[in-house]
């Protein structure tokens, strides 16, 4: 803890008139938990889209291990230790479970041409399906054929794991997370809280959208809160709790 | 020469808005590439012709149940090919080329493929200003095509029901909110850029002839109109119709006719490539 | 002997001997026409099956190559080898150069531009005269020359040598698509076909795969156009008009994308069935309007074509199969 992963200056979307994300300051520390929080339209996907590449800053910057992440293509965001979820769940569906996995690999590695053909191949096929395995086991993802079953095919609960599964195989050193709890049952979510806590133990750093307040308390050290694209409120579970900015942003909806 | 190259420039343009602004419509609403649209075209001229040749109606009645018809079959080739691929707006586009291939092979196999002429009482006639003469049926096209544009784009803009579609066109669930059926609405619009297209058949081929696939090449520039003007926006199909009438008609008379479809693609590969469109890319997040 | 076993034995002795068992050389001509329409569509299921480009373009590259192939024969007067290697070439460089700005366009942008493509790729063909000579066809094209194998000698003018020459370019590159597939390097198409983002965000630089698939797609097209020019021993703009194009990606969705046995039983039909028609007496007409009506009738009906049909009937077997055992084995 102590040192700078991420921080954007100045940080601004626009969209024609609208402003999705306004002028928005902030750091992410190495090893932290950090929430962010808002009403709904507030900006926060477009935020975690800025950070990853997938739409480009209007003005602002962002800097990442000291590099700056503007104009950077959303690959390479990935290949610089940035792995993130979505929101609405962005599997490759039609793909086998273990394969989903798999998919992330990609991050991490210069495939040289005898890994894609040839009798190195099919040693490199078993490590990755071994470390595939193991990724499966350490989000708790439990299924019968993770190499044959389609990840259609997997219940909700099971999908946003895989998900997760997929983005830390990209060996990230931060990893976004966009509503991971979005539909989980009471059980689910627990098993979430503990994944969290399990990758922060594993020293990757984590930064989540999420609705579900219980959760967020729970689970995070700092709290952002946006607000029609801006910043209003940057602080612990606590004292955002208690903010009456904050409290009046949601107008009712219960924060504590 | 070049005065005339702009006139027929803009009396092509304009036939081609008609075209254009049916796809357009149809894009806008639903995402769809419609290819069968030119044939739709085709159709219109044949039944023109027919009408005229054979049941020996006047030319603006043929006009008239040529616009009826190609409603009507635009909205039957709807229901059955794209209904159940609305979902899958590439599916669709790919199924509306199977269907265009139907369509002019099907009018080649029953009608036959010789070329015939639309013979009307226009195209003989000359109208001369100053030292030109330019024949009546150019004037039709020109004028009919404008007053229907016109009266298409008062509707869009100011009547309830264009109201309607442009708002249902901006968002699918609108419709919904409104309590009004989506598939009545996407009926209205097929037919109406279904009788956009059979006019156009009828205004147009009197000028050239009538065959099977006049509607593939036809067809294909109101693609580039509408890639051109932006696919959905109305008053950009409009100025690119005129845009791309006007390329071909300086294309033709200053390079070589043969090669003016080509310069017709060439500038829309060109504006495609410049347009900065991705997928990964503008508007992929949730706010 | 097992079924699977005796299958394995058949296959080949059927593919080896099959144009001796034709009736007569027009069918031999149809066989090597579909082995034609195999190549184009087993390429063409790289970019539009596997990674999901819907590309109208085959029939461009094709008919780059054959021309291309022919031209660097005739007119340079390069050995028959050299000048189908330059075919290939030449159609694999094009493909190169349209997928770059090609492939950021969406789905439906990338379909109209490959068909603006394949339009301006016919107009040259037909209007650069002298170079191609335009629609009176560049005729005279050499023959491959005779070979003598064991002892015999077999003359290209026959169409049955020509069967094996082509069966064997097939085999390679199914072969070589199977490998591609089989690698991370087919999962990183499918994952792009999937879903793009989410291919980005795990690191893939999505624009070199898809222009690596679409030239891997117009190399597939090179090769059978290099072979088809001295196939034909003319060529004509006509033969690579859109149509041909559209033929190609209506075997790929008749097929059903990615499934390349599908595919293959699709080419086959999709050329022995209007070429049937023709004899009959249709022209080309109702071999084009065969095209339409099925194209229109797989999407509407079975999107997923031959292999999803297949699937499904085997899935639907299987389950009964279960329910016949458990209702068997108790109660």
């Amino acid at each position: 803890m102590g040192n700078e992963l991420l921080a954007t200056t100045g940080l601004t979307k626009k969209y024609g008139g609208l402003t999705a994300v306004d002028s928005v300051d902030f750091q992410v520390w190495d090893g932290e938990v950090i929430a962010v929080i808002g009403p709904n339209g507030a900006g926060k996907s477009t935020l975690f889209n800025l950070i990853t590449g997938v739409i480009p800053p209007t003005s602002g910057q962002i800097t990442f291990l000291g590099k700056s992440l503007v104009g950077v293509a959303a690959h390479t965001v990935a290949h610089r230790g940035i792995a993130r979820t979505f929101q609405n769940l962005r599997l490759f569906r039609n793909l086998s479970v273990l394969e989903n996995v798999m998919a992330g690999f990609h991050a991490k590695s210069k495939p040289s041409l005898s890994e894609v053909i040839g009798p190195s191949h099919a040693r490199h096929e078993q490590a990755w399906k071994n470390k595939g395995r193991e990724l499966l086991a350490f989000v708790e993802l439990d299924t019968s054929q993770p190499e044959k079953t389609p990840a259609r095919n997997l219940p909700y609960g099971q999908q946003r794991l895989l998900e997760i599964a997929r983005a830390l195989a990209t060996g990230p050193r931060l990893l976004l997370l966009d509503e991971p709890a979005a539909g989980l049952n009471p059980e689910e979510n627990g098993k979430l809280m503990d994944l969290i806590g399990r990758i922060r133990a594993q020293g990757i750093t984590v930064m989540l959208v999420e609705h579900n307040v219980e959760l967020v308390m729970e689970v995070s050290e700092r709290v952002m809160v946006l607000d029609l694209g801006r910043k209003l409120y940057i602080g612990t579970p606590d004292e955002v709790r208690t903010n009456p900015e904050v409290i009046r942003a949601y107008l009712g909806t219960e924060v504590a | 020469m070049l005065f005339e190259a702009i006139v027929n420039g803009l009396i092509i343009g304009a036939a081609y808005g008609l075209l254009a602004l049916g796809f357009t419509m149809v894009y806008g609403l639903l995402g769809l590439i419609n290819f069968a649209h030119g044939d739709t075209y085709t159709v219109g001229a044949v039944v023109g012709l027919i009408s005229v040749s054979r049941l020996h109606l006047n030319y603006w009645l043929s006009l008239l149940v040529a616009a009826c018809a190609c409603a009507l079959v635009a909205v039957i080739l709807e229901r059955v090919g794209f209904r159940p691929l609305r979902k899958h707006p590439v599916g669709a586009m790919i199924t509306s080329i199977g269907l265009s291939i139907v369509i002019s092979n099907s009018i080649a196999l029953f009608w036959g493929t010789e070329p015939r002429f639309f013979d009307t009482p226009y195209v003989g006639a000359t109208i001369v200003v100053g030292s030109m003469g330019f024949s009546v049926q150019r004037l039709i096209v020109f004028g009919v095509s404008i007053v229907v544009i016109g009266a298409l784009y008062a509707f869009i803009r100011m009547t309830y029901m264009g109201k309607v579609i442009r708002a249902v066109s901006q968002d699918y669930e609108v419709a919904g909110l409104m309590g009004i059926n989506f598939n009545n609405i996407i009926i209205v619009v097929f037919a109406i850029a279904g009788a956009l297209a059979g006019m156009a058949g009828v205004l147009v081929s009197p000028l050239a002839i009538v065959a099977p696939y006049i509607g593939s090449s036809v067809g294909l520039k109101s693609f580039a109109i509408v890639v051109l003007g932006g696919l959905g926006n109305i008053e950009g199909t409009i100025f690119a119709a005129f845009v791309v009438g006007l390329t071909e008609s300086l294309a033709s008379t200053f390079v070589s006719s043969s090669y003016a479809d080509t310069f017709v693609f060439m500038l829309l590969i060109i504006v495609l490539l410049v347009r900065p469109t991705g997928i990964v890319g503008e508007g992929a997040g949730n706010v | 002997m097992s079924r699977r076993h005796a299958l394995r034995l058949l296959i080949p002795v059927l593919v080896v001997s099959l144009p001796f068992l034709l009736p007569n050389n027009f069918w031999v001509n149809v066989l090597n026409t579909s082995i034609i329409y195999m190549i184009l569509a087993v390429g063409l299921n790289i970019a539009a099956g596997s990674t999901g480009l819907f590309s109208l373009a085959q029939g461009a590259f094709f008919g780059i190559a054959a021309y291309a192939a022919a031209l660097f024969t005739m007119r340079l007067g390069l050995p028959i080898p050299v000048g189908m290697a330059l075919g290939v070439i030449t159609a694999t460089l094009v493909g190169v150069l349209l997928a770059i700005p090609s492939v950021r366009l969406r789905g439906s942008y990338l379909c109209i531009a490959t068909l603006g493509f394949s339009t301006i790729v016919f107009q040259l063909l037909l209007n650069l005269d002298g170079l191609t000579r335009g629609p009176m066809g560049l005729v005279g094209i050499p023959q491959l020359p005779a070979i003598s194998i064991a002892g015999l000698r077999f003359s290209f003018i026959n169409k049955i040598p020509w069967y094996y020459i082509l069966v064997i370019v097939l085999g390679l590159l199914i072969y070589l698509e199977r490998v591609l597939a089989n690698s991370r390097f087919g999962l990183t198409l499918r994952m792009i076909r999937e879903d793009e983002l989410a291919a980005a965000c795990c690191g893939v630089n999505t624009f070199q795969f898809k222009v690596l698939a679409f030239a891997l797609s117009a190399f597939y097209a090179g090769v059978a156009g290099a072979l088809y020019g001295f196939y034909l021993s003319f060529l004509t703009p006509e033969l690579f008009e859109v149509p041909e194009s559209i033929k190609v990606m209506t075997i790929i969705i008749v097929g059903g994308r990615g499934n390349i046995l599908a595919v293959l039983i699709a080419a086959l039909l999709l050329t022995v069935i209007p070429e049937s028609l023709r004899v009959i007496g249709g022209g080309s007409t109702v071999s084009l309007l065969l095209y339409g009506a099925v194209l229109v009738a797989v999407m509407v009906f079975a999107p997923e074509g031959l292999a999803g049909a297949w699937e499904r009937m085997r899935t639907r077997r299987g389950a009964s199969q279960e329910l016949a055992a458990s209702a068997n084995a108790g109660d």
